[in-house]
Order: C-alpha cells, then structure tokens, then sequence
C-alpha cells in the first residue's frame, strides 16, 4: 500500500509508533474523564491494522469536536477498537487512578483479538499479562494512542449526552459532567444524582455538608441519599 | 482471562467487525455492555445491554452492500425463537430476576472503507414461544 506509506511517513505520530514498537500489534490505550464530577471514566484500546486510514489524525487534544467525531467514525471502521468503562460506584470505592486503570483493562479485554502489547497513555500500566510502555503526553506521541483518545472522548461525550435525558436538572449535554459554574450551581440546587461520583469533593459537600468530613466518616455515610 | 497471543493475520470477519461497531454505536447512545458473544449449546447472543435497569438482546446483522435485501430483515421466526430461547437462557443463568426484557436489531451496512451506516432497530420483535 504505497499511498498508506506516504500518509504514515508524513505524520510524526506513525514515526514514534515504529521506534516504540520493534514487532507485532500493540494497541494505544487512553481514557477520558478523570477530572469530571459525575459519570463514568471511559477507556478505549485500539490497535491499527490500517495506517492509511488514519491521516487525518494529529494531536488528538488540538481538533475540533467535529473533526474528532469524524476521526472516530474512521477509527471505529478501520482499525481494531476496545471500550471499558469504570462506573461512578467504582470510582468512589477504589478511586479514581484505579478506576481509570480498571477501565483501560476493560479496553484492552474488549478488544476483538488480543494485542502483542500495550503503548499506555500517562504513567501507570495496567495488570495485564502483556508487555507494556507508559508514554506521557502519549497522544501527541503515538497514532494509536491518539486514535484510542479520540475514541475514549467521542465515547465519554456521547454517552454523557444521553444522561441529559435521565437528569435534565444538570445540564450533562453542555458540561459532560466536569465541574463548570453551570454544574456546581445546579448540584447546589437540586443535589447530588445517581451518576455524581460521591469521592468527588464539590459532590461530597453537597452531599454531606461539609468537604472536610474524615474518609472514614464519608464512606459511612456515603449509603445514605442526599 | 481471554489475553492470548494473536496468531497469524490480524483479521475480523465483517460479522465480527460489526459487533464491535455496534457495541460502540450502544455505549455511545448510553447503553451498557453486559455482555459479547455469549455461547450456549444453541446458539450464540451478540450483545446483551442494559439501559434503564432493562436488559436488552442485541442481533447484529452486518451486509456489505444493501443489494441484496436489508440486514435486519435476515431476523426471521425461526432466529426470534431461538434468540428468544437464549435470553432465557440468559437470565436465568445470570439469576437475573424481574428486569424486563427488550429484543433489538443493529443493521449496518459497511463495506470495509467508509463509514458504516447503522441502523437500530428498538423492540424488533416480541418474545417467540
């Protein structure tokens, strides 16, 4: 695939790739949406099979919403994709690093074939059997995990969109959980919802009435609503 | 744990690649995967989702090009018996006690290039005895 080439040789992200990785098929993985009050963090793991389907992907983090969206229709037509979530309950009981990492897991095991190894995002691996290398700033280093960026973020979006239809008081559509004016003055009016992560200090205060309440305690009184 | 080695090609058949585009197209719409290929002694479940404490069985039909009839209309009596079988199958399995239960199809349509053009299908059809 000569023209495949020509893509991949141009985009500084494909030469990284190809240092980092000597043999076989790694997958990228990434997360979205550590820092937000409410929802799920999401993780995809992809593997690309087809470089010439990538060439519109640089530095995840510099695209346009519409550009990114676009990327992840390619990405999820051509190249091998995995999603893991980890829930607002997982969050709370084993925090959020761990959630994250918990999530990226579920990535690479939905995968629909099994990688050689893993080119992770950040600086913690995961506790898979597979060789692993940790990148920080991984997405504007590696094609695949910038498209695994692309993907945990359309993903995450998209998914907390829909939450705008189960709890309109919050204005998920808008905010995708992160802690804008918007969020926080709604969380004071109409308190925590089901998909609020309770570890999370402006919910807990909410919540409890106080952010400095001991660990111990908020988990005690983290089974009662509001 | 499924971690193995791949072996020889990277390759997905299109059934394949379609229930990965369809698992994606669900979370996107705010579903949760329960479950993927779920194998029984009669048959196989394609995706089992949750939305709204309601558990939902996913057909998932892939073509490569609409010429020959579309996807979903490949989910005929004889499948909806068997899909119905399996979900409870399923539930029972999983001791999954009063949650009602939804039958859906994905179609898509995706030639190996372009963006696939999905098409979800809420409620395809009723349980068949």
């Amino acid at each position: 695939m000569p023209e495949g080439e020509a893509n991949q040789a141009q985009s500084p992200l494909f030469d990284f790739d190809r240092l980092a990785i000597s043999s076989g098929r790694w997958a990228g993985v990434d997360e979205a949406g550590r820092g937000p009050l409410a929802g799920p963090v999401v993780a995809a793991a992809v593997v690309v099979i087809e470089p010439e389907g990538l060439s519109g992907l640089n530095d995840s983090k510099k695209v346009t919403p519409k550009k990114r969206k676009m990327l992840y229709g390619e990405i999820i037509a051509r190249q091998l994709v995995g999603i893991g979530f980890a829930d607002e309950k997982e969050i709370d009981s084993i925090n959020i690093l761990q959630a994250s990492l918990l999530a990226m897991k579920r990535a690479v095991l939905d995968l629909p074939l099994s990688p050689d190894g893993l080119l992770i995002d950040g600086t913690f691996t995961t506790d898979l059997p597979l060789s692993q290398k940790t990148i920080i700033g991984g997405d504007a280093k590696s094609a695949s995990i910038a498209a695994a960026s692309i993907v945990a973020k359309v993903i995450r979006d998209s998914w907390m969109e829909k939450m705008e239809i189960e709890y309109p008081e919050y204005g998920f559509a808008q905010h995708k959980g992160y802690g804008t004016t918007l969020h926080l003055q709604a969380l004071q009016d109409h308190g925590a919802c089901v998909i609020h992560r309770r570890s999370f200090d402006p919910v807990r205060r909410v919540c409890f009435g106080s952010g400095t309440l001991s660990n111990h305690q908020s988990k005690k009184s983290r089974n009662y609503e509001n | 744990m499924r971690i193995k080695p791949a072996k020889g090609e990277f390759y997905l058949s299109l059934g394949d690649r379609g229930e990965m585009i369809a698992a994606a197209y669900l979370t996107e719409q705010g579903y949760q995967i329960l479950d993927k290929k779920v194998r029984s002694p009669f048959g196989e479940l394609d995706l089992v989702a949750r939305k709204r404490g309601r558990i939902i069985f996913v057909e998932v039909k892939t073509r490569s090009t609409p010429q020959f009839g579309l996807p979903e209309e490949a989910v005929d009596l004889v499948k909806q018996k068997q899909i119905t079988k399996l979900a409870e199958w399923y539930l029972q399995k999983n001791k999954i006690e009063n949650a009602s239960a939804r039958f859906d199809v994905i179609a898509l349509i995706y030639d190996g290039v372009s963006i696939p053009q999905v098409r979800h299908v809420e409620n395809a059809f009723e349980a068949q005895a």
